[in-house]
């Protein structure tokens, strides 16, 4: 009798987790699925040439992805380039070279870099990188119009973005060489090997992974910001082909422009974009996660 | 010809923690010092400190002074220090990540040599010292993941050796391989002690006793006894060697 | 011999630029961080001064923002109610009651979600509630961003848990609930408070969720009543107020302390010691 109600406990227990888990899996498609209802009337009337058409134009009711994808894309090369070269190397710094305590000190800043809110990175993207960048622009022969004035563009927004993404780099990698094998530095230095060399021969090797795995985790990211990017990016959706343009990404388009009184074939079409952050993020995100053991990452911090 | 080493009040600490207590010991030219101990002495530690590799891990410090042939290592450049003490470890660590011709080089090649005929002599001659040659002659631009645990070990044995060492280290070399293995990395040091200053970390007392020449007994970071191999374990001075070396304890 | 001396001057002359070239990278990834810190600070402290200088304009900017920072404090404390007890029990299937096959599952879409942009939780509460703007609805899209986040981080601190100890305790007699009330959570507790505070402590900053469900529910009602912080931020920014940047640095600098606040709470109750 009393065995049997212990059991029945345990399986009620077990049933009531049980329906937490398909809550969560429950809420996660019928966000997918509310993403691509809500896109219908978009993919209707522009099908697949949504992807590829140059315009934004909601005077003219006229729809296309590809501006944004270009600013998406531009940004998020910009802030790779900045993220990965600052990032790894100091990953490199921060488990190579240096003293003890300021290694600590560096990686507790980076911690707190990646904990500060995208909004508050929007204070500072707006109230001191674009001006620094308008003033810059305007010594350099203020020939490239706005952005002489404000800053505004595709570089101030690439830079900003560039930040964000640094704290994914730095913990991803350095994670990775972290638990790149000790035995094998070791056997380098033996022989004489100097730091620099040491890390050549026997510390890159095992952490390209690593490195690889950081950059789309960082590049989904960048994907994804929308508050920072659409403070600075300066809001217009079109193919400047300067990185002093103004443009627009995915994701800014989606935080500046979907407020609810928009008509609906343009509220579609902002669900496709959605859509389509979210496939390229989902894609970014699978394959940085691929090169990632799960185990590798303390669960303490995630900076994605 | 190898050269001298000596050891003179080395103390070597992680953070606050002491591992090793001002220990003295001289390790004869061309002979083989074996150190023996029980688990966590502090052994590993002591033959860091001499080629200076202790210093690299975060948190350890040293003091005490190394005399190579009379010059005292701290005061060289720690990359000819590695360079002229080589050291094997206790798992074969061949660079996973190059063919065997490759791991043999990679000393040179960080050295500076670049001549690829002067290469493959140098590399020839320490894959043969290292007894290695003759497995490995045709199949010299495999993986070195491709030979097995005691073939790899013999590899890092040339790979130290085609540096010109003149002092070898070795931390528990056979701990990791199988009897025969051992034995053939066993003869290899008797072989090698000719021409290198050799010292050797082991658990295996029998090992000891077969291969070194002299050999000191290290506890709790101290050194206890040194002497002749043949005196410390047939006459040990000192009670805890004696209670190690016929295994009460340890 | 007078090539080799050159050839390790090379060398060491190779290692010290690595080093330098090190240093000056490192220092690089910390100036932004400094730049935000001390600009945001500097800023929001000398408003703070000047604001309180003035009684009229620190009358209603103090309670705009008193009141904004009073929902934010809701929004978060209740989402993340929400999604630590729903995300916590699903984890503990997940890490304890799931096959090897549903676990994978499990993980794998959690995963997934988890690196979805924040922006589309508010995308899709808005469409799901048909554009109503409401509180619950800010709660929901939090939640919604949170959970995904909160089963992934509490299935790995629980999944870490020695098997040893669970074996130990289901040896004893001990039945799977108890198992897991006495053995497996008091083992994690810490790691798990830890993880589970960094991820309310992201959320606590998170405006882009809320965004178009509250900034599209006041622009169509004509008030700005319901805006937590970070909200209230964005819009300072974007449409511009009666104390340009001033006020913007002030909320900044209350959200970056509120954040860094648990944060540090965060680190300190996850301090290593004996385990
Ligand atoms: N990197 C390190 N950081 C902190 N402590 C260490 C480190 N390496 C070793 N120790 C400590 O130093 C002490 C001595 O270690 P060492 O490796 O020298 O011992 P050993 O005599 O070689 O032992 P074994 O026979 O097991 O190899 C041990 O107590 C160990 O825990
Ligand atoms: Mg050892």
């Amino acid at each position: 009798m009393k065995r049997v109600s212990a059991q029945g406990w345990n399986g009620l227990f077990a049933g009531v987790l049980a329906v937490c888990v398909l809550v969560v899996i429950g809420a996660g498609i019928l966000s997918v699925t509310t993403l691509i209802v809500e896109s219908v009337p978009s993919i209707r009337q522009f099908g697949l040439s949504f992807l590829w058409t140059p315009v934004w134009d909601p005077v003219h009711r006229q729809y296309g992805a590809l501006p944004l994808l270009y600013g998406s894309f531009l940004t998020a090369a910009i802030a790779l380039l900045l993220a990965g070269v600052i990032g790894v190397t100091t990953a490199v710094s921060l488990t190579q070279i240096g003293v003890p305590w300021i290694r600590s000190v560096i990686s507790l800043l980076l911690e707190i870099l990646a904990v500060i809110p995208s909004v508050v990175y929007g204070v500072w993207a707006l109230l001191v990188v674009a001006p620094i960048f308008g003033r810059w622009s305007g010594y350099a022969g203020g020939s490239s119009g706005e952005f002489a004035v404000s800053g505004f563009g595709v570089l101030a927004a690439g830079v900003v973005l560039g930040v964000m993404v640094m704290p994914t780099v730095v913990a991803v990698t350095r994670e990775a060489i972290a638990s790149a094998p000790k035995d094998i530095a070791e056997a380098a230095m033996a022989l004489g090997a100097t730091r620099q060399e040491t890390v050549a021969l026997a510390v890159m090797p095992f952490v390209r992974k690593g490195i690889l795995g950081s950059l789309y985790l960082g590049l989904a990211r960048a994907f994804g910001e929308a508050i920072a990017v659409s403070l600075v990016i300066g809001n217009q959706p079109r193919i400047g082909g300067s990185l002093f343009a103004r443009a627009d990404s995915l994701a800014s388009m989606l935080a500046h422009t979907l407020t609810g009184s928009a008509p609906p074939l343009q509220t579609a079409a902002l669900y496709e974009i959605g859509l389509l952050l979210f496939l390229m993020t989902t894609v970014f995100y699978g394959l940085g996660r691929s090169y990632i053991a799960r185990e590798a990452i303390s669960p303490r911090f995630q900076p994605w | 010809m190898g050269k001298a080493l000596e050891a003179r009040a080395v103390s070597a600490r992680f953070h606050e923690q002491v591992i090793l207590r001002e220990v003295t010991l001289h390790m004869p030219v061309n002979q083989v010092t074996a150190i023996i101990g029980p688990p966590g002495c502090g052994k590993s530690t002591f033959i860091r400190c001499l080629n200076r590799l202790h210093e690299t891990a975060p948190g350890a410090t040293m003091s005490g002074e190394v005399l190579l042939d009379g010059h005292s290592v701290y005061d060289m450049d720690p990359t000819e220090v590695r360079r002229s003490v080589a050291m094997i470890f206790h798992r074969p660590n061949p660079f996973p990540t190059m063919s065997i011709f490759d791991n043999v080089a990679a000393g040179l090649r960080l050295h500076g040599l670049r001549n690829r005929a002067k290469l493959a002599e140098s590399a020839e001659q320490a894959l043969r010292r290292a007894a290695l040659w003759d497995e490995v002659k045709d199949r010299l631009h495999l993986y070195s993941s491709a030979l097995s645990l005691g073939q790899q070990q013999r590899l890092c044995i040339a790979r130290a050796l085609a540096i010109e060492p003149v002092v070898v280290l070795m931390d528990e070399p056979a701990s990791s391989l199988d009897p025969l293995s051992t034995l053939v990395i066993e003869e290899l040091i008797e072989e090698l002690k000719r021409q290198y200053t050799i010292v050797i970390v082991t658990h295996n007392l029998q090992q000891a006793a077969r291969v070194a020449d002299k050999t000191a007994f290290f506890l709790d970071g101290e050194m206890i006894e040194q002497g002749t191999t043949t005196a410390l374990f047939t006459t040990p001075q000192d009670k805890r060697t004696a209670d190690y070396v016929t295994g009460r304890f340890g | 011999m007078v090539t080799r001396v050159s050839y390790k001057t090379v060398r060491k002359l190779k290692n010290a630029l690595f080093v330098s070239v090190l240093s000056a990278m490192t220092s690089l990834a910390v100036l932004p961080l400094l730049s935000l810190l001390w600009s945001i600070g500097f800023h929001g402290i000398a408003a703070l001064v000047s604001l309180s200088g003035a009684p009229l304009s620190r009358g209603v900017a103090s309670a705009v923002l008193v009141n904004a920072l009073a929902q934010s404090l809701v929004t978060t404390a209740s989402s993340a109610v929400i999604a630590v007890s729903l995300g916590v029990a699903a984890a503990i299937y997940s890490s304890q009651y799931a096959g090897l096959r549903v676990g994978r599952v499990i993980r794998f879409t959690v995963d997934i979600l988890s690196g979805a942009p924040s922006i589309l939780a508010g995308m899709v509460l808005f469409a799901l509630l048909s554009g109503v703007s409401s509180l619950t609805a800010g709660v929901l899209a939090l939640v919604l961003c949170m959970l995904p986040v909160v089963v992934r981080t509490a299935d790995q601190v629980l999944v870490a848990v020695p098997v040893a100890y669970i074996e130990g305790s289901l040896a004893l007699g001990a039945s799977r609930i108890q198992t897991i009330f006495a053995t497996v959570l008091p083992i994690a507790h810490k790691s798990l408070i830890t993880a589970l505070l960094f991820v309310t402590a992201r959320m606590a900053g998170e405006a882009a969720p809320l965004l178009i469900i509250l900034d599209g529910g006041t622009a169509s009602k004509g008030g700005r009543w319901f805006q937590p912080l970070p909200l209230r931020l964005y819009s300072d920014l974007t449409h511009g107020g009666s104390f340009p940047h001033q006020i913007a640095y002030v909320e900044a600098l209350i959200l970056l302390v509120t954040i860094v606040t648990i944060y540090g709470l965060a680190r300190w109750i996850g301090r290593p010691d004996r385990w």
